[in-house]
Protein backbone atom coordinates (compact mmCIF):
# COMPACT_ATOMS: atom_id res chain seq x y z
CA UNK A 1 0.00 0.00 0.00
CA UNK A 2 1.25 3.51 -1.39
CA UNK A 3 0.76 6.14 0.78
CA UNK A 4 -0.15 8.60 -2.43
CA UNK A 5 -2.88 5.88 -2.89
CA UNK A 6 -3.84 6.28 0.53
CA UNK A 7 -4.47 10.32 0.23
CA UNK A 8 -6.26 9.89 -3.40
CA UNK A 9 -9.28 9.27 -1.40
CA UNK A 10 -8.80 11.64 1.44
CA UNK A 11 -9.13 15.55 1.55
CA UNK A 12 -9.30 18.75 3.10
CA UNK A 13 -12.79 19.85 3.62
CA UNK A 14 -12.92 22.56 5.49
CA UNK A 15 -10.64 25.06 7.98
CA UNK A 16 -11.74 27.85 10.04
CA UNK A 17 -9.79 30.57 11.89
CA UNK A 18 -10.77 32.48 14.71
CA UNK A 19 -9.88 36.63 15.40
CA UNK A 20 -6.39 37.67 15.65
CA UNK A 21 -5.17 39.82 18.08
CA UNK A 22 -2.16 40.67 19.68
CA UNK A 23 -3.74 39.93 23.27
CA UNK A 24 -7.60 38.61 22.77
CA UNK A 25 -9.39 38.12 25.94
CA UNK A 26 -10.52 34.90 24.89
CA UNK A 27 -8.91 31.75 25.92
CA UNK A 28 -7.09 29.48 24.07
CA UNK A 29 -10.30 27.10 24.07
CA UNK A 30 -12.31 29.56 23.23
CA UNK A 31 -9.74 30.61 20.41
CA UNK A 32 -9.99 26.83 19.20
CA UNK A 33 -13.61 26.87 19.61
CA UNK A 34 -14.34 29.72 17.32
CA UNK A 35 -11.97 28.19 14.87
CA UNK A 36 -13.68 24.63 14.70
CA UNK A 37 -17.23 26.04 14.75
CA UNK A 38 -16.32 28.05 11.51
CA UNK A 39 -14.54 25.11 9.80
CA UNK A 40 -17.97 22.52 11.34
CA UNK A 41 -20.58 24.68 9.56
CA UNK A 42 -18.94 25.54 6.45
CA UNK A 43 -18.93 21.95 5.59
CA UNK A 44 -22.94 21.80 6.38
CA UNK A 45 -21.87 19.13 9.01
CA UNK A 46 -23.50 18.49 12.13
CA UNK A 47 -21.45 18.25 15.32
CA UNK A 48 -22.01 14.79 15.92
CA UNK A 49 -20.59 13.63 12.78
CA UNK A 50 -17.05 15.01 14.02
CA UNK A 51 -15.26 11.83 15.20
CA UNK A 52 -11.78 12.59 15.92
CA UNK A 53 -10.36 15.93 17.21
CA UNK A 54 -6.11 16.40 17.25
CA UNK A 55 -4.96 19.60 18.78
CA UNK A 56 -1.35 20.82 19.97
CA UNK A 57 0.04 21.47 23.31
CA UNK A 58 0.63 24.91 24.35
CA UNK A 59 3.87 25.28 26.50
CA UNK A 60 4.64 28.77 26.19
CA UNK A 61 1.69 31.39 27.08
CA UNK A 62 -0.34 32.70 29.74
CA UNK A 63 -3.10 29.81 29.36
CA UNK A 64 -0.56 26.45 29.16
CA UNK A 65 -2.64 23.29 28.47
CA UNK A 66 -0.43 20.63 27.68
CA UNK A 67 -3.37 18.14 26.46
CA UNK A 68 -5.58 20.71 24.65
CA UNK A 69 -7.57 18.51 22.44
CA UNK A 70 -9.86 17.26 25.38
CA UNK A 71 -10.37 20.52 27.10
CA UNK A 72 -11.78 22.02 23.47
CA UNK A 73 -14.04 18.78 22.94
CA UNK A 74 -15.12 19.25 26.50
CA UNK A 75 -16.14 22.84 25.71
CA UNK A 76 -17.70 21.95 22.30
CA UNK A 77 -19.77 18.90 23.75
CA UNK A 78 -17.44 16.64 21.84
CA UNK A 79 -17.01 12.75 22.34
CA UNK A 80 -14.90 11.77 19.54
CA UNK A 81 -13.44 8.40 19.10
CA UNK A 82 -9.96 9.65 17.50
CA UNK A 83 -8.44 12.34 20.07
CA UNK A 84 -4.51 13.68 20.41
CA UNK A 85 -2.65 16.49 20.98
CA UNK A 86 0.52 15.93 18.88
CA UNK A 87 3.82 18.02 18.57
CA UNK A 88 6.75 18.69 16.62
CA UNK A 89 6.76 22.39 16.39
CA UNK A 90 5.20 23.86 13.01
CA UNK A 91 5.05 20.43 11.88
CA UNK A 92 2.20 19.34 14.43
CA UNK A 93 0.03 20.79 11.70
CA UNK A 94 1.33 18.45 9.24
CA UNK A 95 1.30 15.36 12.08
CA UNK A 96 -2.15 16.48 12.58
CA UNK A 97 -3.16 16.02 8.50
CA UNK A 98 -1.24 12.88 7.75
CA UNK A 99 -3.03 10.74 11.06
CA UNK A 100 -6.53 11.89 9.86
CA UNK A 101 -5.90 11.12 6.83
CA UNK A 102 -4.62 7.54 7.41
CA UNK A 103 -7.26 7.39 9.90
CA UNK A 104 -10.28 8.25 7.28
CA UNK A 105 -8.61 6.17 5.19
CA UNK A 106 -8.91 3.13 6.57
CA UNK A 107 -12.66 4.02 8.01
CA UNK A 108 -10.79 4.32 11.91
CA UNK A 109 -12.81 7.62 11.53
CA UNK A 110 -14.99 10.04 9.62
CA UNK A 111 -14.53 13.56 10.25
CA UNK A 112 -11.37 14.67 11.69
CA UNK A 113 -11.06 18.42 13.03
CA UNK A 114 -6.96 19.27 13.04
CA UNK A 115 -6.76 23.22 15.44
CA UNK A 116 -3.79 24.78 16.87
CA UNK A 117 -4.29 27.64 18.78
CA UNK A 118 -2.29 29.48 21.37
CA UNK A 119 -1.69 33.25 23.00
CA UNK A 120 2.09 32.91 22.15
CA UNK A 121 4.48 34.85 24.50
CA UNK A 122 7.72 34.86 23.40
CA UNK A 123 9.66 35.92 27.02
CA UNK A 124 10.91 33.85 30.17
CA UNK A 125 11.71 30.58 31.31
CA UNK A 126 9.05 27.64 29.22
CA UNK A 127 10.29 29.02 25.93
CA UNK A 128 14.11 29.06 27.38
CA UNK A 129 13.57 25.67 28.35
CA UNK A 130 11.99 24.17 25.02
CA UNK A 131 14.72 25.23 22.88
CA UNK A 132 17.95 25.41 24.46
CA UNK A 133 20.09 22.82 25.94
CA UNK A 134 19.76 23.56 29.77
CA UNK A 135 23.70 22.62 30.21
CA UNK A 136 25.33 22.91 26.91
CA UNK A 137 23.15 25.86 25.13
CA UNK A 138 21.52 27.98 27.81
CA UNK A 139 24.75 29.66 29.58
CA UNK A 140 25.72 31.07 26.92
CA UNK A 141 22.56 33.24 26.56
CA UNK A 142 21.19 31.56 23.28
CA UNK A 143 17.49 32.26 22.64
CA UNK A 144 15.39 31.12 19.90
CA UNK A 145 16.13 34.37 17.73
CA UNK A 146 19.72 34.25 18.78
CA UNK A 147 19.25 30.69 16.95
CA UNK A 148 17.70 31.41 14.02
CA UNK A 149 19.87 33.92 13.13
CA UNK A 150 22.74 31.53 12.77
CA UNK A 151 22.20 30.23 8.95
CA UNK A 152 21.02 33.89 8.34
CA UNK A 153 24.79 35.23 9.23
CA UNK A 154 26.08 32.19 7.11
CA UNK A 155 24.01 32.28 4.04
CA UNK A 156 24.60 36.31 4.21
CA UNK A 157 28.28 35.94 4.09
CA UNK A 158 28.48 33.03 1.69
CA UNK A 159 26.01 33.80 -0.51
CA UNK A 160 26.17 37.60 -0.58
CA UNK A 161 22.40 38.16 0.81
CA UNK A 162 22.24 41.47 2.47
CA UNK A 163 19.90 43.21 4.75
CA UNK A 164 17.67 44.74 2.57
CA UNK A 165 16.92 41.42 1.38
CA UNK A 166 15.88 40.39 4.52
CA UNK A 167 13.94 43.35 4.88
CA UNK A 168 12.01 42.75 1.62
CA UNK A 169 10.47 39.96 2.86
CA UNK A 170 8.97 41.60 5.44
CA UNK A 171 7.64 44.01 2.83
CA UNK A 172 6.38 41.53 0.54
CA UNK A 173 4.34 39.95 3.27
CA UNK A 174 3.24 42.90 4.63
CA UNK A 175 1.65 43.77 1.04
CA UNK A 176 0.09 40.60 0.96
CA UNK A 177 -1.26 41.65 4.72
CA UNK A 178 -2.49 44.31 4.22
CA UNK A 179 -5.31 42.68 2.00
CA UNK A 180 -6.00 40.37 4.85
CA UNK A 181 -8.24 41.84 7.10
CA UNK A 182 -7.48 39.18 9.82
CA UNK A 183 -3.56 40.22 9.66
CA UNK A 184 -2.22 41.53 13.00
CA UNK A 185 0.54 43.72 10.96
CA UNK A 186 -1.47 44.95 8.19
CA UNK A 187 -0.16 48.72 7.32
CA UNK A 188 2.29 49.27 4.21
CA UNK A 189 5.70 49.58 5.39
CA UNK A 190 8.61 50.10 3.17
CA UNK A 191 12.80 49.16 3.47
CA UNK A 192 13.60 51.61 5.17
CA UNK A 193 11.41 51.28 7.79
CA UNK A 194 12.24 47.98 8.41
CA UNK A 195 15.95 48.97 8.20
CA UNK A 196 15.43 51.16 10.90
CA UNK A 197 13.83 49.19 13.16
CA UNK A 198 15.74 48.46 16.52
CA UNK A 199 18.46 45.61 15.78
CA UNK A 200 17.02 42.51 18.57
CA UNK A 201 20.06 40.15 17.76
CA UNK A 202 21.94 40.36 14.53
CA UNK A 203 20.81 40.58 11.77
CA UNK A 204 17.06 40.62 13.00
CA UNK A 205 15.70 43.90 13.77
CA UNK A 206 12.40 44.20 14.98
CA UNK A 207 10.46 44.24 11.94
CA UNK A 208 11.98 40.95 11.13
CA UNK A 209 10.38 39.05 14.27
CA UNK A 210 7.36 37.31 13.69
CA UNK A 211 5.30 38.75 16.98
CA UNK A 212 3.70 36.55 19.15
CA UNK A 213 -0.08 37.20 19.12
CA UNK A 214 -3.27 35.13 20.11
CA UNK A 215 -5.42 33.05 17.57
CA UNK A 216 -6.24 29.38 16.47
CA UNK A 217 -7.25 27.92 13.14
CA UNK A 218 -9.04 24.58 12.09
CA UNK A 219 -8.81 22.03 9.19
CA UNK A 220 -11.57 19.24 8.91
CA UNK A 221 -10.27 16.10 6.81
CA UNK A 222 -12.94 13.48 5.28
CA UNK A 223 -13.06 11.25 2.53
CA UNK A 224 -13.16 12.91 -0.81
CA UNK A 225 -16.97 11.20 -1.05
CA UNK A 226 -18.33 12.64 2.16
CA UNK A 227 -17.02 16.23 0.78
CA UNK A 228 -18.71 15.19 -2.28
CA UNK A 229 -21.89 14.48 -0.18
CA UNK A 230 -21.58 17.57 1.85
CA UNK A 231 -21.23 20.11 -1.58
CA UNK A 232 -18.01 20.57 -0.87
CA UNK A 233 -14.99 21.08 -3.46
CA UNK A 234 -12.58 18.82 -2.10
CA UNK A 235 -9.11 20.02 -1.64
CA UNK A 236 -6.60 17.58 -2.47
CA UNK A 237 -3.35 16.16 -0.66
CA UNK A 238 -1.56 15.49 -3.65
CA UNK A 239 2.67 15.06 -2.19
CA UNK A 240 3.71 14.83 1.24
CA UNK A 241 7.63 14.93 2.80
CA UNK A 242 8.70 15.05 6.55
CA UNK A 243 12.37 14.72 7.87
CA UNK A 244 13.78 15.46 11.29
CA UNK A 245 17.09 16.70 12.10
CA UNK A 246 18.62 17.51 15.01
CA UNK A 247 17.19 18.89 18.53
CA UNK A 248 19.41 21.28 19.52
CA UNK A 249 20.70 24.01 17.36
CA UNK A 250 24.46 22.94 18.31
CA UNK A 251 24.09 19.44 16.04
CA UNK A 252 21.93 21.42 13.50
CA UNK A 253 23.80 19.45 10.12
CA UNK A 254 24.18 22.23 7.97
CA UNK A 255 23.41 25.70 8.31
CA UNK A 256 23.29 26.41 4.37
CA UNK A 257 20.66 23.35 3.03
CA UNK A 258 17.73 22.86 5.68
CA UNK A 259 15.33 19.74 6.03
CA UNK A 260 13.51 21.34 3.75
CA UNK A 261 15.45 20.12 0.66
CA UNK A 262 14.83 16.62 1.25
CA UNK A 263 11.26 17.15 2.37
CA UNK A 264 10.29 19.09 -0.71
CA UNK A 265 12.18 16.50 -3.41
CA UNK A 266 10.25 13.87 -0.97
CA UNK A 267 6.64 15.84 -2.05
CA UNK A 268 7.51 16.81 -5.68
CA UNK A 269 8.20 13.10 -6.59
CA UNK A 270 5.16 11.49 -4.90
CA UNK A 271 2.90 14.25 -6.69
CA UNK A 272 4.59 14.16 -9.59
CA UNK A 273 5.24 17.64 -9.92
CA UNK A 274 8.58 19.86 -10.38
CA UNK A 275 8.78 23.47 -8.69
CA UNK A 276 7.72 25.43 -12.14
CA UNK A 277 4.10 23.71 -11.40
CA UNK A 278 3.69 25.55 -8.22
CA UNK A 279 0.95 28.43 -8.30
CA UNK A 280 0.78 29.42 -4.48
CA UNK A 281 3.41 29.07 -2.34
CA UNK A 282 3.89 29.20 2.11
CA UNK A 283 7.44 29.09 3.74
CA UNK A 284 8.05 29.41 7.01
CA UNK A 285 8.76 32.95 8.05
CA UNK A 286 9.07 33.25 11.92
CA UNK A 287 12.09 35.39 10.93
CA UNK A 288 12.84 37.04 8.13
CA UNK A 289 16.02 35.29 6.79
CA UNK A 290 13.80 31.60 6.41
CA UNK A 291 11.82 31.91 3.88
CA UNK A 292 14.73 32.77 2.02
CA UNK A 293 16.65 29.81 2.29
CA UNK A 294 13.42 27.64 2.17
CA UNK A 295 12.91 29.29 -1.22
CA UNK A 296 15.71 27.29 -2.28
CA UNK A 297 16.45 24.44 -0.65
CA UNK A 298 12.57 23.68 -2.00
CA UNK A 299 13.79 24.33 -5.75
CA UNK A 300 11.91 27.11 -6.62
CA UNK A 301 15.75 29.40 -7.40
CA UNK A 302 19.04 28.40 -7.24
CA UNK A 303 21.19 28.37 -3.78
CA UNK A 304 21.99 31.97 -3.14
CA UNK A 305 19.49 33.42 -4.85
CA UNK A 306 16.68 33.99 -2.54
CA UNK A 307 17.34 37.41 -1.55
CA UNK A 308 17.07 38.35 -4.57
CA UNK A 309 13.71 36.71 -5.39
CA UNK A 310 11.92 38.80 -2.88
CA UNK A 311 14.05 41.87 -3.63
CA UNK A 312 12.19 41.92 -7.33
CA UNK A 313 9.37 41.47 -5.75
CA UNK A 314 7.90 38.17 -7.11
CA UNK A 315 6.32 36.90 -3.74
CA UNK A 316 4.48 39.92 -3.53
CA UNK A 317 1.34 40.94 -4.96
CA UNK A 318 1.64 40.83 -8.61
CA UNK A 319 4.96 38.69 -8.43
CA UNK A 320 5.29 35.45 -10.49
CA UNK A 321 5.20 32.93 -7.38
CA UNK A 322 2.97 34.55 -4.96
CA UNK A 323 4.65 33.58 -0.87
CA UNK A 324 2.71 33.50 2.13
CA UNK A 325 -0.31 35.64 0.72
CA UNK A 326 -2.02 35.55 4.31
CA UNK A 327 0.87 37.63 5.43
CA UNK A 328 2.44 34.50 6.79
CA UNK A 329 3.93 34.81 10.52
CA UNK A 330 5.78 37.82 9.91
CA UNK A 331 2.63 39.87 9.26
CA UNK A 332 -0.73 37.85 9.86
CA UNK A 333 -0.32 36.14 13.08
CA UNK A 334 2.30 33.79 15.32
CA UNK A 335 -0.19 32.60 17.60
CA UNK A 336 1.98 29.15 19.41
CA UNK A 337 3.34 26.09 18.75
CA UNK A 338 1.49 25.35 15.51
CA UNK A 339 0.82 28.76 13.62
CA UNK A 340 1.49 26.81 9.99
CA UNK A 341 -2.17 25.50 10.66
CA UNK A 342 -3.28 28.77 8.65
CA UNK A 343 -0.29 28.57 6.11
CA UNK A 344 -2.32 25.66 5.58
CA UNK A 345 -5.56 27.11 5.22
CA UNK A 346 -4.67 29.85 3.09
CA UNK A 347 -3.67 27.62 0.88
CA UNK A 348 -6.95 26.14 0.79
CA UNK A 349 -8.84 29.03 0.39
CA UNK A 350 -6.59 30.03 -2.59
CA UNK A 351 -7.47 26.72 -4.31
CA UNK A 352 -11.09 26.77 -3.68
CA UNK A 353 -11.64 30.61 -5.27
CA UNK A 354 -12.53 32.02 -1.32
CA UNK A 355 -9.30 34.38 -0.86
CA UNK A 356 -11.35 37.44 -1.80
CA UNK A 357 -8.87 40.33 -2.49
CA UNK A 358 -5.54 38.35 -2.29
CA UNK A 359 -6.71 35.78 -4.51
CA UNK A 360 -4.40 34.46 -6.83
CA UNK A 361 -5.32 33.63 -10.85
CA UNK A 362 -5.67 30.22 -11.39
CA UNK A 363 -4.12 28.70 -8.31
CA UNK A 364 -4.28 25.38 -8.51
CA UNK A 365 -1.41 23.76 -7.39
CA UNK A 366 -0.25 25.02 -3.48
CA UNK A 367 3.07 24.47 -1.82
CA UNK A 368 3.58 23.97 2.10
CA UNK A 369 6.96 23.88 3.32
CA UNK A 370 6.90 23.63 7.10
CA UNK A 371 9.55 23.69 10.01
CA UNK A 372 9.37 23.40 13.52
CA UNK A 373 11.21 24.05 16.48
CA UNK A 374 14.58 25.24 15.97
CA UNK A 375 14.70 23.96 12.16
CA UNK A 376 14.58 20.45 13.55
CA UNK A 377 11.30 19.21 12.09
CA UNK A 378 10.54 19.51 8.22
CA UNK A 379 7.48 18.65 6.24
CA UNK A 380 6.11 20.23 2.95
CA UNK A 381 2.60 19.07 1.80
CA UNK A 382 1.40 19.43 -1.87
CA UNK A 383 -2.45 20.45 -2.42
CA UNK A 384 -4.54 20.82 -5.41
CA UNK A 385 -7.70 20.98 -6.29
CA UNK B 1 26.04 13.19 35.85
CA UNK B 2 28.17 11.78 33.16
CA UNK B 3 29.14 16.19 32.34
CA UNK B 4 30.89 15.82 35.69
CA UNK B 5 34.40 15.70 33.63
CA UNK B 6 33.62 18.50 31.82
CA UNK B 7 33.02 20.65 33.98
CA UNK B 8 35.75 19.71 36.39
CA UNK B 9 38.52 20.01 33.61
CA UNK B 10 37.10 23.30 32.36
CA UNK B 11 38.06 24.28 35.87
CA UNK B 12 41.29 23.09 34.82
CA UNK B 13 41.26 25.11 31.34
CA UNK B 14 41.21 21.75 29.50
CA UNK B 15 38.15 21.54 27.03
CA UNK B 16 37.27 17.92 27.09
CA UNK B 17 34.86 16.12 24.49
CA UNK B 18 34.26 12.68 23.95
CA UNK B 19 35.24 9.68 21.33
CA UNK B 20 33.59 6.69 20.61
CA UNK B 21 36.35 3.76 21.11
CA UNK B 22 34.32 1.38 18.49
CA UNK B 23 33.72 3.64 15.54
CA UNK B 24 35.83 6.57 16.33
CA UNK B 25 33.12 8.99 16.20
CA UNK B 26 33.84 12.76 18.15
CA UNK B 27 30.64 13.33 20.54
CA UNK B 28 29.56 16.07 21.89
CA UNK B 29 27.58 17.00 23.86
CA UNK B 30 28.55 13.93 26.87
CA UNK B 31 26.92 10.95 26.22
CA UNK B 32 26.37 7.55 27.29
CA UNK B 33 25.77 6.21 23.94
CA UNK B 34 27.55 6.96 20.93
CA UNK B 35 25.43 8.54 18.48
CA UNK B 36 26.52 7.05 15.54
CA UNK B 37 26.87 3.58 16.33
CA UNK B 38 25.18 3.19 19.90
CA UNK B 39 28.64 1.81 21.38
CA UNK B 40 28.79 2.67 25.34
CA UNK B 41 32.36 2.07 25.16
CA UNK B 42 33.08 5.58 24.78
CA UNK B 43 36.28 7.81 25.98
CA UNK B 44 37.31 11.17 27.09
CA UNK B 45 40.10 13.22 25.33
CA UNK B 46 41.36 16.53 25.22
CA UNK B 47 40.18 18.84 22.56
CA UNK B 48 43.06 20.79 20.89
CA UNK B 49 40.50 23.84 21.68
CA UNK B 50 40.81 24.77 18.21
CA UNK B 51 38.24 25.53 15.98
CA UNK B 52 36.03 27.28 13.13
CA UNK B 53 33.38 29.78 13.45
CA UNK B 54 30.23 28.41 11.65
CA UNK B 55 28.39 31.14 12.25
CA UNK B 56 27.76 34.22 15.13
CA UNK B 57 24.66 36.77 16.06
CA UNK B 58 24.94 39.39 17.93
CA UNK B 59 22.03 39.71 20.88
CA UNK B 60 21.31 43.03 21.78
CA UNK B 61 17.68 42.49 23.52
CA UNK B 62 17.32 39.20 24.51
CA UNK B 63 13.80 37.12 25.57
CA UNK B 64 15.06 35.96 28.52
CA UNK B 65 14.56 37.36 31.85
CA UNK B 66 17.33 35.04 33.53
CA UNK B 67 19.82 37.22 31.82
CA UNK B 68 20.68 40.78 33.32
CA UNK B 69 20.08 43.13 29.89
CA UNK B 70 23.36 44.81 31.32
CA UNK B 71 25.46 41.63 29.69
CA UNK B 72 24.25 42.62 26.05
CA UNK B 73 25.52 42.78 23.64
CA UNK B 74 26.51 39.23 23.96
CA UNK B 75 28.59 37.26 20.69
CA UNK B 76 26.82 33.52 20.02
CA UNK B 77 29.15 31.67 18.36
CA UNK B 78 28.24 27.78 16.52
CA UNK B 79 31.53 26.71 16.31
CA UNK B 80 32.98 23.24 14.95
CA UNK B 81 36.07 22.05 16.82
CA UNK B 82 39.06 20.76 14.88
CA UNK B 83 37.94 17.36 15.88
CA UNK B 84 34.63 17.29 13.92
CA UNK B 85 32.40 18.33 17.10
CA UNK B 86 30.32 21.42 17.22
CA UNK B 87 29.12 23.23 20.19
CA UNK B 88 27.21 26.58 21.28
CA UNK B 89 29.50 28.83 22.89
CA UNK B 90 30.20 32.83 23.34
CA UNK B 91 32.82 34.51 20.81
CA UNK B 92 34.99 36.95 23.45
CA UNK B 93 37.41 39.72 23.22
CA UNK B 94 36.54 41.14 19.70
CA UNK B 95 34.82 44.37 18.49
CA UNK B 96 31.55 42.97 16.44
CA UNK B 97 33.12 44.25 12.74
CA UNK B 98 35.53 41.44 13.44
CA UNK B 99 33.81 38.82 13.25
CA UNK B 100 33.53 36.72 10.30
CA UNK B 101 32.31 33.43 9.73
CA UNK B 102 34.90 30.20 9.09
CA UNK B 103 37.19 32.39 11.20
CA UNK B 104 39.67 30.46 13.13
CA UNK B 105 38.71 30.30 17.08
CA UNK B 106 40.53 29.14 20.01
CA UNK B 107 39.03 27.76 23.69
CA UNK B 108 39.63 29.94 26.82
CA UNK B 109 37.87 30.32 29.77
CA UNK B 110 35.42 32.44 31.49
CA UNK B 111 34.57 32.78 34.91
CA UNK B 112 30.58 32.56 35.26
CA UNK B 113 28.76 31.83 38.87
CA UNK B 114 31.95 30.14 40.13
CA UNK B 115 33.36 28.15 37.46
CA UNK B 116 35.19 28.28 34.17
CA UNK B 117 32.85 28.20 30.97
CA UNK B 118 34.57 27.27 27.85
CA UNK B 119 34.41 30.42 25.11
CA UNK B 120 36.47 31.18 22.32
CA UNK B 121 38.06 34.02 20.95
CA UNK B 122 39.60 34.52 17.64
CA UNK B 123 42.49 33.44 16.99
CA UNK B 124 45.64 35.95 17.35
CA UNK B 125 42.91 37.93 19.26
CA UNK B 126 43.35 39.59 22.77
CA UNK B 127 42.32 37.51 25.54
CA UNK B 128 40.78 39.62 27.92
CA UNK B 129 39.96 36.63 30.72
Amino acid sequence: MRVVDILKDVCIASYGESAFERRSEKSVTELCADACVEAIKRANLEKKDVDGLLAVPDYVGPDCVMERASKVADYLGLRPKLMSTMDAGGVATYNQILYAAFAVATGYAKAVLCISGGKFRARGAPIVSAFTHPEFEAPYGLDMISAYALPAVRHMQVYGTTEEQLASVVVSQRKWASKNPNAIFWEPIDIDDVLKSPMVAYPYRLLMCSRPSDGAGALLITSTKMAKELGIEPVRILGVGEYHTHGWIMSIPDLLTLGSREVSLQAYKMAGIKPKDVDVLYLTDPFAFLPIEHLEDCGFVPKGEGGKFFEEGRGAPGGDLPVNTHGGLLCGVHDGIGPLIHHTIEAVRQLRGEAKRRQVDKAEKAFVQMHGGLMQHHAALILGR
Amino acid sequence: MISEKYWEAANEGKLLIQRCKSCGKPIFYPRYYCPECLSTDIEWIVSSGKGKLLSYTVIYETQRTDIDPSKMPIVIGLVELEEGVRLITNIVGCKEEELKVDSEVEVTFEDVDNRKLPVFRLKGGVDET
